[in-house]
């Protein structure tokens, strides 16, 4: 009976510390987004590249590059946020965040170059699916980035409104 | 005294002379007339002599000889063979000969003068007649041997004021032709040159019967020209041809060549003429019919056995014109013709000819042989920028008509085929008519028929299609329209009706409009490949097609008694099966922009269900849908039933509006504001609407896949 005792004890101290153990690029992916609000945009934007650099494969590397891509954009790098987010849509087609960074590139393209075939190509993307509006006149979606930004996608009959910060960023029409 | 003396010498010389001179005259005239009786009498042993030598039966009616006109010949005839008629036929002639050298026994000609000459030119066996004549009789001269007398080869004139050559040839075109020669020169010399000129008419008359006959004014095809001929012989069997020159007054035609074997019996003939302009006018066939203007660049040649020789003819019109116009006010004005004529072997051409015809633009392309019932295959089409200054998104629209034409009407298939543009999708729509029968000849109405009629419409591989039998209208062609009336065809258990006009005014406008009754659903859907979910019933419906309006092509079709498969419908919202539902009617209108779809008043009448529907789509998709569902029918329905209740709705139907958008492929539906879901809204949390959201979508999903 006692000894049944230790051995849950010991487990239980076990999962305790196990708990407490954080691994060291984790520690300082949580420092970054801490520091996001306090330091510039562009040490942030340092900060994440060196964090893909130094560690490379990570589970934070979706987030980073969409938050890369969506660097560039504000920074109207129109060109570095065309291709970022290019490689970021190829490489993950069917994450949440794609269609977010879609509406980005579309912002970026529409700034830039206006590729028309490029265009026509995201809105064929965006309008691709059947939609039924039974309740609402929209259907929301929500993405939140690392670098704090929140987007909505809202996807009427007609046109696709996307919001940044509630602010309106791109209407989309088909 | 001595005065005297000498003026009596002198009257005696002279009374001596006159008297010496009139006894040499009267010599002549005695020996002149000796000569001539003589001649006369032995004329038959004379015929027979030179039938002998020449190979063929001569016959003359009458010889004379003069001093001064040599010998006069009348009545010389030449018969080929065993033929009745004579081959060569010289009513009165001249021949000068050299009197001196008969009296060395030879024979010279220096001169030949023909007042009048028949010739008859046919086929033979081994060439033409007049040709083997001419080669048999040479030889033959050449290779007689006669110690009484001999012929001298010397430089020869011969002049024949006028001579009729009559064509006996059963093919088409040379049927009862014949040439008219005025005041021909030939002169061949002895160094081996030869030349003739001089003025002929061609000939032709064309029959009552003919398929062209009732176009014509003047049904004589007449084409008249000088023409100068220049040769020389060379290797003593051919015949260098230095110059051929043909005037037809407003343009010439000059040519070089070679004939072999010239004295054969047929040789073998090779002219070619420089290319040169013609003007229409010059062609007096087409001058005195056709009213032309214009020119022709021309290029002949002319190759091949004597009696079988064929013209290859190259032309390039140019901004031509002809104008047909008839009594009846029957009028065609063709005008800026342009294009590529060929003809050779009996096959004529029209090379991507572009003209106006009644002012209306089109492209001909044309193949025919021609002969007594041609066949032929023309292609008609407008040109891609006519069609777009009409405001029509159709990047062709072409006729071809491949058949025959047999005893005043064309025989055989027409097809009519159009590409329709739109973003991304181009159509090819067709109509396509075999065993027709057109009576072009017919002066006012005339008929058109076909056997079958097929309009086929292909996009992107799937090809849906009509089929009509028993296709009939008459068509009347005007100088300002083409009016086809009183179209009719019949399939499906049912009959088509319609009209057609082409209005070729101002500006030209296509107006047609087809409408068709008692069609069965079942056979019609089989072909028309649209959609497996309605059967059963017949369909009225009406087509009209103005190319001035906006909406340019609008249709409408009710179905009546049908059957139609609503399963997507019922799958999408969770309803009870909605299969084989009976209805009294089916509505669909629509209309054709240049840019989009309209599709109006979709409207289906049935007992459980009632359906409203109107959307526009091209690029993006506009509309609205109504449905009227069956309270009874949707308490079948778990689901629904207890939404029913909740809503506590007892009426007998519920209503449900929607709003459609997006895209063709990917439609957006919103539901809109109704009692039945303001209730239901109200009564519902807000995770149960949630899901009912995501499943619908969900289902919506799938059904796209599938």
């Amino acid at each position: 009976m006692k000894l049944n005792l230790n051995i849950i004890l010991a487990l239980f101290l076990l999962c305790l510390n196990l708990s407490c153990v954080s691994l060291p690029q984790d520690n300082q992916f949580a420092q970054i987004l801490a520091e996001t609000n306090t330091v510039s945009p562009d040490l942030t934007f340092m900060r994440l590249n060196n964090y893909l650099r130094d560690y490379p494969g990570s589970t934070h590397e979706k987030e980073i590059k969409f938050a890369i891509g969506e660097y560039h954009l504000g920074a109207k790098n129109y060109r570095e946020a065309i291709y970022s987010l290019s490689n970021y849509i190829k490489n993950y087609p069917v994450d949440p965040g794609t269609i977010f960074a879609q509406a980005l590139l579309y912002k970026a393209i529409s700034a830039y170059n206006q590729e028309p075939r490029l265009i026509a190509k995201i809105k064929e993307n965006f309008f691709a699916k059947s939609v039924f509006l039974l309740f609402s006149q929209s259907r929301v979606k929500q993405y939140k980035s690392i670098l704090n930004n929140t987007y909505e996608i809202k996807e009427y009959i007609d046109r696709l409104e996307v919001t940044k910060n509630n602010g309106l960023f791109i209407t989309i029409t088909p | 005294m001595a005065f005297s003396l000498q003026s009596r010498r002198k009257h005696t010389a002279s009374a001596g002379a006159c008297a010496v001179l009139i006894i040499l005259i009267s010599i002549a005239c005695v020996l002149q007339s000796y000569i001539s009786f003589n001649l006369q009498k032995s004329k038959d042993k004379m015929t027979g002599y030179l039938s002998d030598i020449c190979g063929y039966r001569l016959s003359l009616d009458g010889i004379s000889y003069s001093f001064f006109g040599g010998l006069h010949l009348r009545g010389l005839a030449i018969f080929y063979t065993n033929q009745p008629r004579a081959s060569v036929f010289i009513s009165d002639a001249r021949v000068i000969i050299n009197p001196l050298r008969l009296i060395f026994r030879q024979f010279s000609v220096s001169k030949i003068t023909i007042y009048e000459c028949g010739l008859l030119s046919k086929k033979e066996e081994g060439g033409l007649n007049l040709q083997i004549i001419l080669s048999d009789i040479s030889k033959n001269l050449s290779r007689t041997k006669d110690a009484r007398i001999k012929l001298i080869d010397t430089d020869l004139s011969i002049r024949s004021k006028s001579a009729r050559l009559d064509l006996i040839d059963d093919r088409f075109l040379y049927r009862g032709m014949y040439i008219v020669f005025k005041d021909v020169r030939i002169s061949r010399y002895r160094s081996g040159k030869a030349a003739v000129k001089g003025e002929a008419k061609f000939s032709c008359h064309i029959p009552e019967g003919h398929y062209s006959a009732r176009f014509l004014n003047n049904r004589d095809m007449e084409q008249g020209l000088k023409f100068n001929f220049q040769a020389t012989a060379i290797n003593a069997n051919d015949l260098n041809i230095d110059m051929l020159s043909l005037d037809l007054g407003d343009g010439q035609l000059i040519g070089t060549g070679l004939v072999k074997d010239y004295l054969g019996r047929n040789p073998y003939n090779d002219i070619a003429f420089i290319p040169s302009n013609i003007a229409l006018e010059a062609i007096t066939f087409l001058k005195e019919n056709f009213n032309p203007r214009g020119q022709l660049f021309l290029s002949l040649r002319l190759n091949g056995l004597t009696d079988n020789m064929a013209p290859v003819i190259t032309a390039i019109t140019q901004n031509c014109s002809v104008r047909y116009h008839i009594a009846n006010g029957e009028i065609f004005d063709i005008r800026n013709m342009s294009g590529k004529i060929d003809y050779a072997s009996g096959l004529l051409e029209l090379k991507d000819m572009s003209l106006k015809f009644n002012s209306l633009p089109i492209e001909i392309n044309l193949k025919s042989h021609i002969s007594e019932e041609p066949d032929m295959i023309i292609s008609l089409s407008l040109p891609k920028d006519f069609l777009a200054a009409q405001n029509l998104p159709l990047q062709s629209l072409k006729a071809v008509f491949n058949g025959t034409m047999i005893k005043n009407t064309l025989t055989g298939k027409l097809e009519i085929s159009s590409t329709y543009i739109r973003k991304n999708l181009n159509l090819t729509l067709a109509a396509r008519l075999s065993g027709v029968d057109f009576d072009y000849y017919s002066l006012k109405d005339k008929y058109f028929r076909a056997k079958e009629l097929e309009f086929i419409k292909d996009n992107k591989g799937a090809v849906q299609k009509l089929n009509f039998s028993n296709f009939n209208t008459n068509v009347i062609i005007n100088k300002d329209f083409i009016h086809a009336k009183d179209i009719s065809a019949q399939g499906y258990n049912g009959a088509l009706n319609g009209k057609l006009i082409i209005d070729l005014k101002a500006r030209p406008n296509l107006q047609f409009s087809l409408s068709c009754q008692d069609l069965n659903i079942d056979s019609l859907m089989r072909d028309v490949n649209i959609t497996k979910k309605i059967s059963r019933g017949t369909l009225e419906g009406k087509l009209t097609f103005n190319n001035s309006l906006k909406e340019f092509l609008m249709g409408s079709c009710y179905i009546r008694n049908g059957t139609v498969q609503l399963e997507a419908l019922s799958e999408t919202v969770k309803l009870p099966p909605l299969q084989n539902v009976a209805f009294r009617i089916m509505h669909i209108y629509f209309a054709i922009l240049k840019e989009s779809i309209k599709v109006r008043g979709v409207k289906l009448s049935s007992p459980d269900v009632s359906l409203n529907a109107y959307w526009d789509t091209n690029r993006i998709v506009k509309g609205a849908l109504n449905i009227k569902l069956k309270s009874e029918l949707l308490r079948k329905s778990p689901q629904f039933k207890k939404l029913l209740d909740l809503a506590r709705t007892n009426t007998a139907y519920v209503d449900f509006r929607f709003l459609m958008g997006g895209i063709p492929r990917a439609v957006r539906i919103l539901w809109m504001k109704g009692e039945f879901k303001e209730k239901i809204t109200a009564a519902l949390p807000g995770w149960v609407k949630r899901s009912i959201e995501s499943n619908l979508n969900d289902a919506i999903e799938d059904l796209s896949a599938q």
